[in-house]
């Protein structure tokens, strides 16, 4: 059910990157494609009724500790392509005066 | 243990903070020719000993494999290393004129400090044998990439370097995804173990899902038609000097995940047998390489000219390796060496002769015969490979793609290949008839001084050599080829 | 050292040194010695034969049982003496040609004559087709800047004709073909050819079509318009490389394919008969458009094919006799259609006459061209006292023991058609008064005289026909 969840989130990313022609609603397309993969990671860890996997001295089942650690990563990853899309399209509205797509294509042909 | 391979990552890495603090375009322009070389030396050592006694396997913190992180260095690694190692070095050691004129001077430390996150990026996607490993050091070498493209002289260039963002990150994303699939039905990351892992798993869909996920994903980083856009626009927007450096590392890097991940990993599953995968893959390279071709003769813009003709080259290397039999195999990482090699050459005269020029037309070649014919008579030799003439390294490559086509006896393919590689000759030809026979119109052109003209000629020379001395090139490949195919050297 | 090998290094060095010298104005002086000292090194091969037959010369190992490798057989022997020989006195030619056409740029013709010549030469000692195709595109290339030496827009046009249809075919047709051949048989050698095993007769045929159509040189219809286009070249290199060396590399290269890798292992097919009416319909078409060109080098340049068309004809009959046949057609017509064309280039320069219907009386004040200009004509019809006529007499004796007779029929239409374009040219130098009888222009003397000794060797030739006829008897695969 979940999973299903995560996959309506997922095209809904892709949708809106590939439909919106304004350039920072891209951006939120590329992250809400990102964080569907990201929750899909996650979810992958979690076994039946598993508890976060922190140390304590009693035993008991733990969510699987690796994806969360990918995942870090990934979001690491994923928050600096995000500041690099911003500060490039801060530098497109300076050299173009606008953030659409349609209208940049459509300059300088 | 040999330090060796973890060096060749970590030692550009080093030397990035370095050039961040230092802050001078003369200090880090010292630092990164310093790395280049290092590295270089580094990887040559390393392909030495691989050569002479087998795959090197560097354990990181001494973890032991499926649980630490592990560094391959097999004979397919190796290759590749040496191929962006030597592209890196000659794209440094003749970008200097060409960073200072075209980046702006308050920036050029930063674009060193890219330049060397990217190679790193590379190198690691090389070396790593760990497969989550290697989507960070691909998100690595993107990001850089991205900001190297932004610095392009062009109005457009920053909006080609968000449009390639895009499509890059949607790219990585799908192969994050692939790899979450994997990892979900098998438990590992370590690509040996999940070589072991695969041949036994049974969900078979679910890896069918991943092999989708992974070849859209890969595609668009070694823009397999037609995922190929992106490849265009950067390579027209972005600095004349990055393009240079990417036509000879970038889509191949593409290509060595592709070799990896299907014909190493994957490879018990046989995964372009599953679905006929194969077949499409092979129709749709031979319509885009058609496609393409005829872009390609119809631009004006050398540089998309020229990035047409490399999307039509990748075109011909997946088809090569898609056959999966020996002579294939070999062709196409024959072709990976010598395509990076001319084309890396084509790419490096013309900037070298247009250095501070935005775009290079067709008619700004006009001329060049008279006013520098030992240039023109390099360009005449990195063209002709192009075309695949003999006793150029192009040759060789298309020996044996057209081989390894006739053994499988896809006779249609083999004639759309001999079609459009001679089709080749129309885009080239328009190079050739404007440096040879059209009057110089304007003046101002081919500022290049007398230091520059060696890497052209050490390049021309080497496109020479290896179309006729192949046991580098072909004999290597052939003992990779037999040991994906048959599993042994 | 072998002596193949300093004959190529010796023409390497010389074109080495001609590019150095090029702005030197004798430079044609230098040629000239360039093209006699390479006439002596090939007649010492021809004296020393015994020695070099079958000796290979491995220049480098490329890949797997592909290498640049270098020997010379019997065929080979004819085509490097006659050709060698012709560059010598075409070289004489050329050097007062040049002069008298103001040519402003000798220095490219005389560097990329010369290439074109060491692409020749490395065509006929070439031991496998690797390594022909090598020096094929070499010759393609080098005689591109030689047919477009004046850079006119009309010329630049013909010469891009040129390029992409031998580059072209070769590339689309001939490469395929050699590899087909490499990968159906593991061998491309000339000398130690494997032959064809169970390799069913669909492919065999359609590769010996791919090798028919990739040697483009040979002129083959479809694939010929690029012998028209190459005659906006000077006359020398219409005449010496568009009539002796490119066209019968082209031919040299199918007659070795067809002999050497073919004739090992299959003897004629019936379903070869669709060359012979492929190469026979080249002979009939050609003669009906060479009738109707009023120019005299395009006309000539039809006869070409028609005539190179000869000798495959006999070479694909696979016949002991028709080979003969076009092994002797092979140097007799070399010898004919360079003193036609090189006559030519004597009409054009001294009296200004290019087609046929101006050349009425030109005998009267050029005799010794007219002269050389009937002796070639006669040899292109077949005609008696001439060397045509043995190598024609030989063809039809090979075509009827092998009962071809849609082959004899077409010679004999061709051969009348051949009379039919070539006789009114006689008729009008002789028989005809024309504007330019009276004039006080003459033929040049150092013009002449090379053309002159071509057809006085080529008169010769006919009359010691015996010792060429059982030289090429001897050679090992008339058996």
């Amino acid at each position: 059910m979940i999973y299903a969840l995560n996959m309506i989130l997922f095209t809904l990313g892709l949708v809106i990157m590939i439909r919106e022609s304004n350039l920072v609603k891209k951006v939120i397309g590329l992250n809400i494609f990102q964080s569907s993969i990201f929750i899909f990671f996650i979810l992958l860890s979690k076994l039946n009724d598993s508890l976060p996997p922190i140390l304590e001295d009693y035993s008991y089942d733990y969510s699987n500790p690796l994806p969360h650690v990918l995942i870090l990563t990934a979001i690491v990853v994923s928050i600096s392509t995000t500041s690099l899309a911003l500060a490039l399209i801060l530098k497109i509205k300076k050299q173009f005066n606008t953030i659409d797509e349609d209208e940049i294509s459509k300059d300088d042909q | 243990m040999s330090q060796i391979p973890v060096l060749i990552i970590i030692l550009p890495l080093l030397f990035v903070p370095i050039v961040i603090l230092m802050r001078m375009f003369k200090v880090s322009y010292l630092i990164v020719v310093l790395s280049s070389v290092l590295n270089f030396i580094l990887i040559t050592i390393l392909t030495l000993d691989v050569f002479t006694n087998g795959a090197v396997f560097y354990e990181l913190g001494g973890w032991p494999a499926p649980i630490g992180i592990r560094l391959n260095a097999d004979m397919l690694s190796c290759l590749f290393l040496m191929l962006i190692g030597f592209m890196n070095l000659v794209c440094v050691i003749s970008c200097k004129e060409i960073v200072e004129k075209t980046v702006s001077s308050s920036k050029v430390y930063l674009f060193y400090t890219a330049w060397l996150l990217c190679n790193t990026g590379f190198t690691g996607i090389i070396l790593t044998d760990d497969i989550f490993n290697m989507f960070v050091f691909l998100e690595i070498s993107s990001l850089s990439s991205y900001f190297l493209i932004s610095q392009g002289n062009q109005k457009k260039s920053t909006f080609a370097a968000l449009q390639y963002l895009f499509i890059g990150s949607i790219g990585a994303i799908f192969v994050l995804f692939a790899i979450g699939l994997l990892y979900m039905i098998t438990g590992t990351l370590n690509m040996q173990d999940l070589t072991k892992q695969l041949a036994v798993v049974e969900e078979k869909q679910i890896v069918l899902f991943a092999i989708v996920f992974l070849l859209v994903g890969v595609g668009v980083k070694s823009a397999l038609f037609p995922l190929h856009g992106w490849l265009i626009k950067t390579y027209a927007y972005s600095p004349s000097i990055v393009t240079t450096y990417f036509s000879g590392t970038s889509t191949k890097i593409g290509i060595y995940i592709f070799f990896r991940v299907f014909l190493d990993i994957l490879n018990d599953i046989g995964p372009l047998t599953l679905f006929s995968l194969s077949d499409i893959l092979i129709a749709l390279s031979s319509i885009g390489v058609v496609l393409i071709t005829y872009y390609a003769i119809k631009q004006t813009d050398i540089k998309k000219m020229l990035a047409y003709s490399s999307v039509g080259q990748l075109s011909y290397i997946f088809i090569a390796m898609i056959l999966y039999i020996p002579d294939g195999i070999t062709a196409s990482l024959v072709h990976v060496i010598n395509h990076s090699i001319i084309k890396t050459s084509l790419f490096l005269t013309l900037t070298l002769l247009f250095i501070s020029k935005k775009e290079v037309l067709l008619t700004d070649l006009a001329g060049l015969s008279t006013k520098q014919p030992i240039i023109t008579s390099c360009f005449l030799v990195m063209s002709l490979a192009l075309v695949g003439l003999p006793l150029t390294a192009g040759f060789i490559s298309k020996w044996y793609l057209i081989l390894s086509l006739i053994q499988s006896k896809y006779w249609m393919f083999t004639s759309i290949v001999v079609l459009t590689s001679f089709m080749t000759l129309f885009y080239v030809w328009k190079m050739i008839d404007q440096v040879y026979f059209k009057e110089n119109s304007n003046g101002e052109m081919f500022e290049l001084k007398k230091h520059q003209f060696i890497p052209i000629a050490f390049l021309t020379l080497l496109i020479i050599y290896l179309g006729v001395e192949t046991s580098l090139t072909v004999g290597v490949s052939q003992s990779i080829a037999y040991d994906i195919i048959y599993g042994v050297i | 050292m072998s002596l193949i090998l300093i004959h190529l290094i010796f023409l390497t060095l010389s074109l080495v040194m001609l590019y150095i010298l090029r702005h030197k104005s004798n430079i044609n002086k230098y040629h000239n010695f360039i093209s006699f000292f390479s006439f002596v090194i090939s007649s010492s091969i021809f004296l020393k034969r015994d020695l070099l037959l079958g000796t290979k010369v491995e220049l480098i190992e490329v890949f797997d049982k592909v290498s640049i490798t270098f020997y010379l057989d019997e065929i080979g022997i004819v085509f490097l003496l006659v050709s060698n020989f012709l560059w010598f006195l075409t070289s004489l030619y050329a050097s007062r040609y040049l002069v008298l056409n103001d040519y402003n740029n000798q220095n490219i013709f005389y560097i990329f004559f010369l290439f074109a010549m060491l692409a020749t030469n490395g065509i006929i000692y070439s031991e496998n087709l690797f390594t022909i195709f090598i020096f094929y595109e070499i010759l393609t290339l080098s005689t591109y800047p030689l047919v477009t030496l004046k850079k006119n827009e009309d010329i630049l046009k013909s010469g891009k004709k040129y390029l992409f249809i031998l580059l072209g075919t070769s590339v689309i047709f001939l490469l395929p073909a050699i590899i087909i051949t490499y990968s159906l048989t593991g061998s491309i050698s000339f000398s130690d050819p494997i032959p064809f095993s169970g390799v069913s007769e669909i492919i065999l045929i359609f590769t010996m079509l791919l090798f028919i159509f990739g040697t483009a040189k040979s002129a083959v219809m479809p694939f010929h318009k690029w012998l028209p286009s190459a005659m906006v070249a000077p006359t020398p290199v219409s005449a010496l490389l568009h009539a002796v060396a490119v066209v019968k590399s082209g031919v040299y290269i199918l007659t070795k394919i067809f002999l050497l890798i073919y004739g090992s292992s299959i003897s004629f097919m019936t379903s070869m008969q669709v060359f012979v009416v492929l190469i026979c319909y080249t002979i009939v078409a050609s003669s009906v458009i060479a009738l109707r060109q009023d120019s005299i080098k395009l006309r000539l340049a039809y006869s070409t094919i028609g005539q190179l068309s000869y000798i495959l004809l006999g070479v694909i009959i696979l016949a002991p006799l028709s080979i003969l046949a076009a092994l002797l057609h092979f140097i007799f017509h070399a010898f004919g259609k360079i003193v036609l064309f090189l006559s030519a280039g004597i009409f054009a320069t001294n009296f200004k006459v290019k087609n046929v219907s101006e050349m009425d009386g030109l005998a009267t004040i050029a005799p010794f061209t007219c002269f050389s200009m009937t002796v070639g004509a006669l040899i292109m019809i077949g005609l008696p006292p001439t060397i045509g006529f043995i190598s024609k007499w030989y063809l039809l004796l090979g075509l009827s023991s092998s009962e071809e007779y849609l082959a004899i029929s077409v010679i004999i239409i061709s051969t009348l058609l051949n009379a039919g374009y070539y006789l009114p040219m006689i008729y009008r130098v002789y028989f005809n008064d024309g504007a330019t009888t009276n004039s006080e222009i003459r033929e040049d003397v150092y013009l002449v005289t090379p053309v002159f000794l071509v057809t006085l060797v080529g008169v010769m030739m006919f009359f010691f026909s015996t010792p060429i006829v059982s030289f090429i008897q001897q050679i090992g695969y008339m058996q």
